[in-house]
Order: C-alpha cells, then structure tokens, then sequence
C-alpha cells in the first residue's frame, strides 16, 4: 500500500495559496523566446529552506534565500518547451531550483531561490 | 552610429554559423545558440549536436587610437565629427555533440571561406587568424555518468566603429593685441567666419 501524504500536505491547520507561473517557449534563432507564462493556483505548505542572507558587495546588497512549497500537483523542472516554475509567494518570485517528485506518495517538492537580488 | 550592438553581432555570428554548418532549416536553424541567457533555457541530450556562441569584446592596444573627421555644415551652424576606432571582439564557440570535433572543423574551414568573408565586410568585421584559437580543441565533460563530447574554437575579429557627434562652430573670436609684457593696447581684431 502506497502511503499517499497528500491530506498532509493540505492540512487546514498550515495550507497556503501560491501561484505558478509555468513557462513556456521556442527557440528563435538560437534564442529562446518566452512566451506569456501560464498562472496556476495552487495549494500548500510553505516552509523557509533557508534564511534571508545579505551579500554585502561593493556595488550594493544582494539578498539571497530560498523556499521550501510542497504541492499536491506536480511541478517542472525546465523542460524542451519551457524553464522551470517560478512560484508568486508573499509577493516575490521564487524560481524551482530544486525539485523532489513524491508524486507516487502525493505530492511535490520544490525548492525556490529569491529571484529579486535586492 | 556605425556599428553592431552586441545583440546584434550575436545575431549575426548566429546566422554566419548555421551558414557555414548548413544548419538553416526550421529544424536546425536553432541548434546554433547564444550562451548566457537571462532566464535559462532548456539543455539538450547527449545525441544532439549543438553549437553555442559565447561574443564580447576584449581589451587590445588597437582600442584606444582614435580618427576624428570633421565635415562642416552651415545649417546648423557646427561640424559633424566622426569617431572611428576598431575593437577586438571575441565569438568563443563550444560545440556539442557527437559530431562536435567534425563540426568544428567545418567551422574553421568555413569562417575562411569568400562568401563569408564578405559578409562580415559588410559589417566592417574582419578575422583576425593570428589571434584565434583555431585549433579545435577537445574538451569532453563528464556529467552524470557519461561522458558529453564537447569541442572548443575560438575567433577574433576586429570590428570597426563609428561613433557621430556633433562639435559647435566658433563664429567669432575677439583677439586684443598688447605692445610688450606690460604695454598698451595696439589692435583690437575680431575675427569672424562671415
């Protein structure tokens, strides 16, 4: 018996709305060319995978960090037709930098890195 | 302004390979890519032959000589002064592929050849044979387990740029005329264009 995590995953007590910004696109010679992404509501849960950190450069403050979604539908990796989801949170973007399918198990797990710099 | 922006040097080094690769069909026209993209695009497999272009400008004595050429116009009243200078662009190329090595001889025989030649004059770009890495050189990376046959060659060209300003036009110049260091005033000249 598969144990399927997905009630987990939407549990009332910490489920969150995101959306996905799903890509998609072609080669024009030899540059790729998006088109206008396609926004997926989503549901789930949303964790930090890591905190906030101010890269101090010369030129000024870079912030970097990254999310943790757990979704119960499946989310891309860059593929032929597009690169990877960028998730709406909290009024940032986050890019899919890493991605677990538990898919088999319920759900997905993504990785987001801040994608703003500043 | 007489010359290429990078974008458009991209795009052009871009369509003179898929020329010498005779890869310009809808299908193949688009396995000759530009590196460094914004936002990342898709990879390829390991059975697919690809090119990618790396293009920027490297720092060279030819650089820093500059020719000015002043035309004057009467209306407005100034001159048109053209800048011109030559630079020292690099096109690195980093072939993928089972046939990468085979390609990149293609390339390098190719990038000689006249018709070719005379598109890059018509863009004030010239090789520089001398300075280019036209060697293909072996460089297989190892990702994932296997092994991705890779070659590397490299160009450089001189292109040439103008650059158009403008320069005012001095109508009249007023010219006072002293005896010795500390004498009187002897003339008071106005010089004048009309």
């Amino acid at each position: 018996m598969v144990f399927n995590l997905r009630n987990v995953v939407l549990h009332t007590a910490y489920v969150q709305s995101f959306i996905v910004y799903r890509s998609s696109g072609q080669f024009v010679n030899g540059r790729w060319v998006e088109n206008t992404p396609t926004q997926i509501t989503m549901q789930g849960t949303v964790v930090a995978a890591s905190e906030k950190e101010i890269i101090a450069l010369p030129e000024g403050d870079r912030i970097q960090g990254s999310m943790v979604f757990h979704s119960t539908e499946e989310l891309f990796p860059t593929r032929n037709n597009g690169t990877s989801d960028k998730i709406l949170w909290n009024n940032q973007f986050w890019k899919l930098f890493t991605l677990g399918d538990y898919g088999d198990y319920g759900f997905w797990r993504m990785v987001g890195v801040r994608i703003k710099g500043n | 302004m007489a010359y290429l922006t990078l974008v458009e040097f991209e795009d052009l080094m871009q369509s003179i390979f898929c020329s010498i690769l005779e890869w310009e069909s809808e299908e193949l026209k688009n396995n000759v890519r530009i590196s460094w993209p914004e936002e990342g695009q898709p990879a390829w497999e390991i059975t697919e032959d690809l090119v990618f272009l790396r293009c920027y400008e490297l720092d060279n004595s030819i650089n820093k000589e500059r020719e000015h050429t002043d035309e004057y116009q009467v209306s407005p009243d100034e001159f048109a002064r053209d800048t011109k200078y030559s630079v020292l662009m690099a096109v690195d190329v980093i072939a993928y592929g089972p046939n990468s090595f085979e390609n990149s001889r293609k390339i390098r025989d190719g990038i000689f050849a006249e018709e070719i030649k005379l598109i890059l004059k018509k863009n004030d770009i010239y090789l520089l044979p001398k300075e280019s890495q036209i060697t293909p050189k072996r460089a297989d990376e190892y990702f994932e387990g296997r092994w991705w046959r890779r070659t590397d060659i490299g160009f450089r060209f001189n292109e040439m740029m103008i650059v158009s300003t403008t320069i005012p036009a001095i109508n009249s110049i007023d010219v006072e005329v002293y005896e010795g260091e500390e004498g009187s005033k002897i003339a008071d000249i106005n010089v004048s264009n009309e």
